[in-house]
């Protein structure tokens, strides 16, 4: 903390305008000592199968308003490209076979229920929220989605055109969608399922009614779903609900293997990779490494380092270099292993600096944090883990996660297992997961500023990918 | 540090909700703290001495807080206000730059925000519940020592701070033109919003204006604290008390009353911009004593993905349809913006838009009961967040009041009521020799001939 003279004048001699304060105490130049910690307590996740084997994860709430129910469809070794699962998402969401999606809609609303869908790399999940009055009712409409989804060649038509629209148009959402394919590309390879979950517009409009249809066949089926319950769930007897409504769902012959996991990935040679998108004003960088798989033991450590990172990074390039506000670094999980993607946003003429730094930092990462410094982290992986759970729906949601990668027992342990972690345990995992000489770098911005700063870095590896905003033509 | 934008979200624009003038009417001070109110249910309100608001809220279900200090001040026509938050939280009395941002990182903070709209500012964050205290000390140091400690360094580092924020929303974004069009056209000249500007200064500032402004805007009785989460509401207002008991009020100035008398129009404005998409923003000036209720529920039933014959007859015609109500308390503004897809034109799908917002049954009585049910819904959403519970609690009393949800027929109401408000119809078309913000090519004003 620091006194300015002025301020320091002004508190002495007390003459300070109207506006201050008089006098000035002691309590005013040190932060406040915080209170004593309480730690996160969570109610324990009730887990139950359904008579088809669905499984069921609760995480009852006494005193909230509202149930938050998800039900995950797993996509395991399914490589449905990136444009189709917005279409098997989209299709979910609009009814069902035997009911238009505005039916859905206004018995939703009638049950003051919010109803939506999601899709992420490893499940497509449908999400509703709603009083525990109107729980039965909820689950018997989802039911009716799942079991005989909307399969109008209409609504896939138009939902296709717009977007081979959206592909053919330069937007802020496809920059970010290409990024996220050059990571991948780099850090997984060509051909990889994840990789080839990404397409372009030449690949949508080739999309057909029957790959959809082949989808629906394949991923519906209820050896292939799981389901998340959280808040106040009580009050419509849920397990009955789902038991009358989910548990007579017939399993089909064909179904995928549940809860296949690919191996994890690892991180290889560092390779650079430059999207062009010369109006930016500002240039992207991206550092992508891979980590262990989330349900591994080491999970806790990785959270732990994570913070660690993110707090030097936050230091070196806003507070030491004072070349960016935006910096950070974050896990990406899924089903093929995790990233741990460091990101910063930089002026053009910082871009050969703003590399070289993120390398260094990643490879401090090896010397042991002080006491202090761990503790931070830990304290602050908890609060992240607080806030995910503060209201009913971001707790339905972390549940569905949970669910989907096998560690629901970990909701109640969270505090424990970060406190467990080390010193030891940080420079252990970095020395096997973070360094500089490995993963994929991803530069976004205009071609002036950062081909030169590339050549100046001097790496081995070159830019090896060169787009446009827009998707490039196959 | 994200930086929110105002009538963005609906979310964001619940917290926005703004009443009649009269908020800054001078308030006797009370010779020693007095609890003024207390509401059902565990929401209290106190003012302290000097004026300062005080709105808690108990819930221990999470070892979490949310907070947030509100200052009723918005964009005026210096651009000031919009330069000073960032300032403060840059540096203040007795924090060296970057501390803020360092001390909440450290406690375990998070969702920092601040944003300026035309009417208030607001900071707003969550922390660990025993770091309760802590906002209130970065708080406080900005209310009580900021001024005190500006130089002409800092001036001009806001400066440079402001310039970059409105080259990111503005000068290097699609369409980012088209907002400041929007809002100069919309309003008479002379009107406060008329002349608000956006991420920019209209007024060189210098140390001694800036500090002027700061001494007679950033203090208590303009101010509100707003904590819900797992505290003692005894032990925080003492903690409020200790922090910002000793500020001295100032006498307020004036509320701005403006007549708003002029009748329908439509203002046209033709913007280039090198885009692949046109784009058509339509937005509807509402007076301030427009039933907000029932436009919201417009508002939902036109957002709302399938629920609407207006969605449908503009699918074929777009790849998004935004909508959108900011509530502001001289006037409150209702949005509709298509993105064109490209093998349509802007002109067709703008028709197309009129035509169906003209019809009387453009949404039916199912359409509108479930948008009704959903705005209801989504409050019930919101008192979930702690975060947003501290938001939408620091509103006046008087824009909280008791809001009554509408009903069928006053939602039928507002929505023939649309042909009769003043409006602006931006047009953006593809140039690829414009900037991508767009460049504004011509303004019309018609007579609306549509208006009933």
């Amino acid at each position: 903390m620091r006194m300015t003279p002025v301020a320091l004048l002004l508190a002495v001699c007390g003459c300070a305008g109207a506006h201050a304060p008089q006098p000035n105490l002691a309590f005013r130049s040190t932060p406040p000592p915080p209170l004593e910690r309480k730690p996160l307590s969570l109610p324990a996740v009730r887990s139950f199968g359904l008579r088809n084997g669905i499984p069921v994860s609760v995480l009852q709430i006494e005193g909230a308003r509202r149930c938050a129910v998800r039900i995950g469809i797993r996509q395991p070794d399914y490589p449905i490209p990136v444009h189709l699962q917005e279409l098997f998402r989209s299709m979910l969401a609009a009814g069902s076979a035997e009911q238009s999606g505005l039916r859905f809609s206004v018995r939703f609303d009638e049950l003051q229920a919010q109803y939506d869908t999601q899709s992420s790399y490893d499940a497509t999940t449908l999400r509703l929220s709603l009083p525990p009055e109107s729980l039965s009712e909820g689950i018997r409409l989802l039911a009716q989605i799942l079991s005989s989804p909307s399969t109008s060649e209409t609504h896939f038509e138009r939902r296709k055109a717009q977007l081979t629209h959206y592909y053919n148009n330069r937007s802020d959402g496809l920059q970010h969608l290409l990024v996220a394919r050059s990571l991948d590309l780099s850090l997984f390879g060509a051909g990889h399922v994840y990789v080839s979950s990404f397409g372009g517009a030449s690949e949508a409009k080739e999309l057909d009614y029957a790959y959809l249809g082949k989808a629906f066949d394949t991923l519906l089926t209820p050896n292939n779903v799981f389901v998340a319950a959280a808040g106040n769930c009580a009050g419509d007897n849920l397990r009955a609900a789902l038991e009358a409504n989910l548990g007579t769902w017939k399993t089909k012959a064909k179904a995928p293997s549940v809860g296949a996991q690919t191996s994890s990935i690892e991180s290889g040679p560092r390779s650079i990779s430059f999207a062009r998108v010369d109006e930016l004003p500002s240039v992207h960088l991206r550092w992508s490494l891979a980590g262990p798989n989330i349900s591994s033991d080491e999970w806790a450590t990785a959270l732990v380092v994570q913070q660690i990172l993110h707090s030097r990074l936050e230091k070196r390039f806003r507070y030491t270099l004072g070349i960016s506000d935006d910096v950070g670094t974050v896990w990406r999980t899924n089903l093929a292993g995790t990233r741990l993607l460091s990101y910063v946003q930089v002026a053009q003429d910082s871009v050969a600096l703003g590399i070289t730094a993120l390398g260094s930092e990643l490879d401090t990462m090896t010397r042991a944090p002080s006491e202090q410094e761990l503790e931070q982290a830990k304290r602050r992986a908890v609060f992240r883990r607080i806030q995910d759970l503060a209201d009913v729906e971001a707790i339905g949601d972390v549940l569905a996660d949970a669910a989907l990668y096998h560690v629901t027992d970990r909701m109640q342990t969270f505090e424990v297992d970060i406190n467990m972690v080390t010193r030891a345990n940080v420079v252990s995992f970095s020395s096997s997961y973070l360094t500089s000489s490995k993963g994929a770098v991803v530069v976004v911005g205009a071609e002036k500023s950062v081909l030169p700063a590339l050549t100046k870095l001097g790496w081995s590896h070159q830019p090896d990918i060169i787009w446009d905003l827009r998707w490039p033509k196959r | 540090m994200e930086r929110m934008r105002a009538g963005l979200s609906w979310l964001l624009l619940l917290a926005l909700q703004f009443g009649v003038s009269g908020a800054f009417a001078a308030q006797p001070a009370p010779a020693a703290t007095t609890q003024t109110a207390a509401r059902a249910g565990t929401v209290t309100e106190t003012k302290l001495a000097n004026g300062l608001r005080v709105v808690l809220e108990e819930d221990h279900r999470l070892p979490i807080v949310g907070a947030t200090m509100r200052y009723e001040l918005g964009a005026d026509p210096t651009g000031f206000p919009l330069i000073v938050p960032g300032m403060m939280i840059r540096q203040s009395g007795h924090l060296a730059v970057g501390d803020y941002q360092r001390l909440l990182a450290e406690a375990g903070g998070g969702q920092l925000n601040w944003s300026v709209d035309l009417d208030r500012t607001r900071f707003s964050l969550v922390v660990p519940s025993e770091q309760v205290s802590l906002p209130l000390w970065l708080w406080s140091d900005q209310m009580g020592f900021f001024s005190s400690q500006l130089d002409a360094n800092q001036v001009a580092q806001g400066e440079r701070t402001l310039a970059v924020e409105r080259n990111r929303v503005i000068t290097s974004t699609r369409y980012g033109a088209v907002r400041e069009a929007v809002r100069a056209a919309l309003y008479p000249i002379g009107h406060p919003y008329q002349a608000a500007p956006i991420e920019r200064l209209v007024v060189k500032p210098t140390v001694t204006s800036l500090r002027n402004m700061v001494e007679q805007s950033y203090v208590p009785n303009l101010a509100t604290v707003s904590l819900v989460g797992d505290f003692e509401s005894s032990a925080a207002l003492a903690s409020i008390e200790r922090y910002f008991g000793a500020f001295k009020e100032v006498a307020p100035t004036p509320p701005r009353s403006v007549m708003l008398t002029d009748h329908a129009f439509e203002t046209n404005l033709d913007l280039a911009a090198n885009v692949d998409q046109e784009l058509v923003s339509v937005v509807y000036r509402l007076p301030k004593e427009a039933n907000i209720e029932a436009f919201r529920v417009l508002e939902y039933a036109l957002g709302n993905v399938s629920g609407s014959a207006v969605y449908w007859s503009l699918e074929d015609f777009v790849t998004s349809a935004d909508v959108g109500l900011a509530e502001y308390h001289l006037a409150s503004e209702f949005r509709v913006e298509l993105k064109i897809r490209a093998d349509r034109s802007g002109k067709d799908a703008l028709a197309a838009l009129k035509t169906a917002l003209r019809n009387p049954m453009a949404f039916s009585d199912l359409t509108l009961r479930g948008a009704i049910l959903r705005v209801s819904m989504n409050e019930a959403l919101n008192k979930e967040s702690f975060f947003w519970r501290a938001v939408l609690n620091a509103r006046r009393p008087e824009d909280k009041g008791v809001r009554k949800p509408a009903t069928l027929e006053e939602a039928r109401s507002a929505l023939a009521s649309l042909q009769q408000m003043p409006r602006v119809v931006a047009m953006v078309r593809r140039d690829p020799n414009a900037s991508i913000a767009g460049d504004l090519r011509a303004v019309r004003r018609i007579e609306r001939v549509d208006a009933q």
